[in-house]
C-alpha cells in the first residue's frame, strides 16, 4: 500500500545555517505521527516544505506515489495548521468554518449541511454568529480545526497548535483532537517540543534532531531510546514515590 | 520568527512591485539631486562653464542664505514649542471633554485647513485692517488700522507661527490622547501613584516623559514639515527675512541666471538638513515604519 | 470634584468654539456684500457668488471639477498602487532599507522636489499640463501610502495568505475574501489621507503647472493677491467643506487601529 505522503532526501538552509539535512520521512495512512523537537529545530519548516509554502535546497515530496515537490501548495490537499488559530477577523464563525467550501464554490444548501455537522461534531452548535474575538482560545483552535478538516484534506500537519493554551484547555484539546482524529481516520503530523504530549497524541513518534528524522517504532521503543528523557523522569518519580509512600500505589 | 527569506526577486509581481517603487520613490529622487549637484557646480545650466565651487562659495558667503537658514530653524522651533505645550495641556488636562461630542470632533476641523487657508485667515484676522484690529478700534482703543501692531509681514514671524501652530496644535493633541491610550500611560500613573508620587510627580516623571519619548519621531517630522513650508510664508512673510523655500523658489524665477545655482546650493542644503534629520529619526528606538496618524 | 471637571468642560468648549470659529469666519466673508475696516460685522450678505457657483457661471467651477478630477486620480493611483507595492517591499528582506527611503520623498518639502525636478518635466513635455500635475502630485502621495500601509504587511498576515493557500485557494480569492476585506479600513484612511495631498496642494502645483492648472488653491492664490477676499473666501470654503463633511461621516477611522 502506496503511503500518503513520502518525503525523500530533503534538505534545507537559511543562510549558512543547515536546517534540514538528508531527511527522509514517510507517513502511515490514518494515523497520527508526532515529531518531537526543540524550538528552532526546524519542525515548522519541514511542515512549510511538505505543505508546499516553502521549497526545499533538494529533495523530494510524494503524495500518494507522486512527486509534488514543485507544485502549488493549493493543489496539494494538504493543510497546514499554524500554532496561532489565525481565524479570519472579519467573518464570523459559520464562514470561517464555511471558508474552505465556498473556495471549491460548493452549492449553499450543502455548504450549510456539512458547515453546521461539522460545529455540531466540534461542541460548537449555537455560536455561528459569533466573531473570533468574542472565542475563547480553544474554541478558536476548535475552529481552526474544523475549518481544515471540513475540507477533507488527504494530511494535516499542526504546528504546536495548543502552544498558547492554559494548561486544563491544553488538555481539553488534546483529548479532543484525539477523538476527532479516531472518527474521521485523519492522516497526521503533529509537532511539539513536549514529550508528554508527544507520546499523547501520536500514533507514534518521531524525533528530529540535528537536521534529520529518527522514526519509532513503538512508544516503548521511544523511551528506551535513551534520547528522551523519559526514562530518567520515571525513574525520578518512582524514586520518590518509594521513598515517601512504600505502602502507596 | 523572521519573514520567510526569498531570494532577490522570487516571482514576477514582486519585481513588478519593487521596480514601481524605484521609478515612482527613488528614480526621480536621485535625480533630482543629481541635477542640483550637477548645477550648483557649474557643470551645466545655461552660463554653466565647467566645474567651479564658486556658486557654493557665492551662496555660503551672502549673509542673506545664513539669515534665512536661522529664520527658518527659528520659526519651526518657536512653532514646535507653542504647539507641543499646548497640545500637551490640552491631551491632559482636557483629556475628556475632548475625547467626545462638540470638542472632540472640533479638534479634527484644523486638519481640513490647507496651509494657503490657514494663511488667508490669518491674514484677514491678524493684519492691520483685520479682525482684531477692527475690535480695537470698535472698542475705543485705537484710533486707525496704523495704531495696531504688526502681527502679519513682520520681522518675528507672528503671523506664520501662529498659523502653523492653528494647524498642528489639534494635530498634536489628537496624537498625544491617542498615544496616551495606546501606551496605558493610565496603569503607570497608577503605579507611580502607588509609589508615593504626588499629582505633579506623576505629570512631570511619568505621563510628560512617556509622551514626549514615544512622540519624538513625529515631533520630528513635523518640524521637516514647518522647515519646508511655502506657502504661509509666502503670504504671511515679508521680504526679508524669508524662509528657505520661499528664498530658493524666489532665486530660481529671478530674471538674473546668476542665482539661479545659488538657488540649488540653497537646496541642497535643505535636502541635506532633512537627510540628517531623518538618521536621527531612524536612530530613535521608539521608531516603527507604522504611521500612528 | 464635578465643578472643577464642569469648569474644563466650558474651557473645552470654548476652545472649540475657536476651532470651528475659521470655518464660520470664511462662510461669513465668502457671503458679505462689503465688509471693510473698521466693521466687525459685514455690511449686507448676498448669496450671488455662491449662486453663480453653483450654475456653473464661474470660473471657480471649473476649478472645482479640476481639483476634484485630480485629487480623486491621485488617490486611487496611490492607494492601490501603494498597497500593492507595499506588500512586496515589506516581504522582501531588504525591508527596512526600502521603508527609510520612501520617508524622504514624503516629507521634502513639495515645492522644493518640484525645483529639483522642473528641468526633467520641461524635458518631458509635462510642464503646463495635467498629466504633469497628476504625475508630480503622485511623487509624494505614493511613497506615503507605501509608508501607511506598510504596518499592515506583517508575519501575520503572510501565514493568512498562506492559510488560504493551503485550504485550496488561488492568489485571487485571497485577496478577494482575506486580504482586501481585512486591509478595508486602512484603504479608505489611505484614499482619503491622499485626496487630501493632493486636494491640498499647492506649491508643487503651481510650478510644474506654470499656474495653467488651476486648482482651487491656485484660485484662493490668485484672489489674495487681486485684493478679492471675498472670492478668496469663497474658495477657501470649497476646499475646506468637503474634508470637514468627509472627517465628520470617517473619524473613527482616522486614529483607530485597524484589525
Amino acid at each position: 500500500m502506496v503511503k500518503p505522503l513520502i518525503a525523500k532526501q530533503i534538505s534545507k538552509a537559511f543562510g549558512s545555517e543547515q536546517v534540514l539535512t538528508n531527511l527522509h520521512l514517510e507517513l502511515p495512512e490514518h494515523e497520527t505521527v508526532s515529531i518531537l523537537g526543540r524550538s528552532g529545530c526546524g519542525k515548522s519548516t519541514l511542515l512549510k516544505i511538505l505543505a508546499g509554502l516553502e521549497p526545499p535546497d533538494a529533495g523530494v515530496v510524494e503524495l500518494d506515489g507522486e512527486a509534488i515537490h514543485s507544485s502549488e501548495s493549493r493543489r496539494r490537499d494538504i493543510v497546514y495548521l499554524y500554532q496561532e488559530a489565525l481565524l479570519f477577523p472579519h467573518l464570523n464563525l459559520f464562514e470561517n468554518i464555511a471558508f474552505g467550501l465556498r473556495l471549491q464554490k460548493e452549492d449553499e444548501k450543502a455548504i450549510t449541511r456539512r458547515t453546521n455537522e461539522m460545529i455540531e461534531k466540534l461542541e460548537l452548535d449555537g455560536m455561528q454568529h459569533k466573531m473570533p474575538h468574542q472565542l475563547s482560545g480553544g474554541q478558536q483552535q476548535r475552529v481552526s480545526f474544523g475549518r481544515a478538516l471540513i475540507t477533507n484534506p488527504r494530511v494535516l500537519l499542526l504546528d504546536e497548535p495548543f502552544g498558547n493554551l492554559d494548561a486544563d484547555t491544553r488538555s481539553t484539546m488534546q483529548q479532543f483532537f484525539k477523538r476527532i482524529a479516531a472518527e474521521v481516520a485523519i492522516t497526521a503530523i503533529f509537532v511539539t517540543h513536549n514529550v508528554k504530549e508527544a507520546i499523547l497524541m501520536g500514533d507514534r513518534i518521531a524525533q528530529l534532531k540535528g537536521g534529520s528524522l529518527t522514526m519509532f517504532d513503538s512508544i516503548e521503543a521511544f523511551v528506551r531510546s535513551g534520547e528522551s528523557s523519559v526514562q530518567e523522569e520515571i525513574d525520578f518519580w518512582s524514586s520518590i514515590s518509594d521513598d515517601n509512600n512504600p505502602s502507596s500505589n | 520568527m523572521k519573514i520567510s527569506g526569498q531570494t532577490l526577486f522570487s516571482s514576477k509581481p514582486e519585481a513588478a512591485g519593487i521596480l514601481l517603487f524605484l521609478l515612482l520613490t527613488v528614480a526621480p529622487l536621485m535625480a533630482g539631486i543629481i541635477y542640483a549637484l550637477l548645477y550648483s557646480f557649474g557643470v551645466i545650466g545655461l552660463m554653466s562653464e565647467g566645474m567651479t565651487l564658486a556658486y557654493w562659495q557665492q551662496a555660503l558667503g551672502r549673509q542673506e542664505f545664513w539669515f534665512s537658514l536661522g529664520y527658518t530653524f527659528y520659526i519651526a522651533l518657536a512653532t514646535i514649542v507653542l504647539t507641543i505645550t499646548g497640545a500637551l495641556s490640552l491631551s491632559l488636562f482636557l483629556k475628556k471633554p475632548f475625547r467626545q461630542g462638540f470638542p472632540g470632533f472640533s479638534l479634527y476641523v484644523p486638519l481640513a485647513f490647507p496651509a494657503i487657508v490657514v494663511a488667508f485667515l490669518v491674514f484677514q484676522v491678524a493684519s492691520q485692517s483685520g479682525l482684531l484690529s477692527r475690535m480695537l478700534w470698535q472698542l475705543g482703543l485705537i484710533s486707525d488700522s496704523a495704531a495696531f501692531p504688526e502681527l502679519v509681514n513682520d520681522p518675528f514671524g507672528i503671523g506664520i507661527i501662529a498659523a502653523h501652530t492653528f494647524m498642528a496644535m489639534p494635530f498634536f493633541t489628537l496624537y498625544f490622547i491617542n498615544l496616551y491610550d495606546g501606551e496605558r500611560i493610565r496603569e503607570y500613573v497608577r503605579v507611580a501613584g502607588s509609589l508615593g508620587a504626588s499629582r505633579m510627580q506623576q505629570l512631570q516623571r511619568v505621563e510628560i516623559p512617556i509622551l514626549l519619548r514615544r512622540a519624538f519621531p513625529t515631533i520630528i517630522l513635523y518640524t521637516i514639515f514647518v522647515l519646508g513650508s511655502y506657502e504661509i510664508p509666502l503670504i504671511l512673510g515679508r521680504q526679508s527675512p524669508q524662509m528657505m523655500s520661499v528664498m530658493i523658489i524666489n532665486k530660481l524665477r529671478k530674471f538674473s541666471l546668476s542665482t539661479i545655482p545659488e538657488a540649488y546650493v540653497a537646496a541642497l542644503v535643505f535636502v541635506g538638513i532633512i537627510i540628517v534629520l531623518l538618521i536621527i529619526i531612524f536612530k530613535t528606538r521608539t521608531f516603527s515604519y507604522d504611521l500612528d496618524k | 470634584m464635578t465643578s472643577t471637571s464642569s469648569h474644563l468642560t466650558y474651557i473645552a468648549r470654548v476652545l472649540a468654539v475657536s476651532f470651528l470659529f475659521p470655518v464660520a469666519f470664511l462662510l461669513l466673508l465668502s457671503v458679505s456684500a462689503g465688509w471693510v475696516f473698521p466693521e466687525v460685522i459685514p455690511d449686507g450678505l448676498t448669496m450671488e457668488r455662491w449662486v453663480r457657483l453653483a450654475t456653473g457661471n464661474n470660473e471657480l467651477f471649473g476649478s472645482l471639477l479640476l481639483s476634484l478630477g485630480i485629487a480623486f486620480s491621485v488617490a486611487t493611483i496611490s492607494t492601490f498602487g501603494g498597497f500593492f507595492t507595499s506588500k512586496h517591499l515589506a516581504y522582501h528582506p531588504g525591508r527596512s532599507l526600502w521603508m527609510r527611503l520612501s520617508y524622504f520623498p514624503f516629507v521634502l518639502s513639495p515645492i522644493i522636489y518640484a525645483a529639483l525636478l522642473y528641468f526633467y518635466f520641461i524635458s518631458a513635455g509635462l510642464t503646463g499640463n495635467l498629466f504633469g500635475v497628476i504625475l508630480g502630485q503622485l511623487l509624494i502621495a505614493f511613497p506615503y501610502s507605501v509608508i501607511l500601509f506598510s504596518g499592515f504587511w506583517s508575519v501575520r498576515m503572510q501565514n493568512m495568505e498562506q492559510l488560504v493557500q493551503t485550504l485550496g485557494g488561488s492568489k485571487w480569492q485571497a485577496y478577494r475574501r482575506v486580504l482586501l476585506p481585512m486591509a478595508r479600513g486602512l484603504i479608505l484612511v489611505c484614499f482619503f489621507q491622499t485626496f487630501l495631498i493632493s486636494w491640498f496642494e499647492y506649491g508643487l502645483t503651481t510650478l510644474i503647472g506654470v499656474g495653467k492648472v488651476q486648482t482651487l488653491t491656485l484660485k484662493v492664490f490668485q484672489y489674495i493677491n487681486e485684493a478679492n477676499f471675498y472670492n478668496a473666501a469663497l474658495s477657501s470654503s470649497l476646499l475646506v467643506l468637503p474634508p470637514i463633511i468627509l472627517l465628520y461621516f470617517n473619524k473613527k477611522y482616522l486614529f483607530k487601529k485597524r484589525w
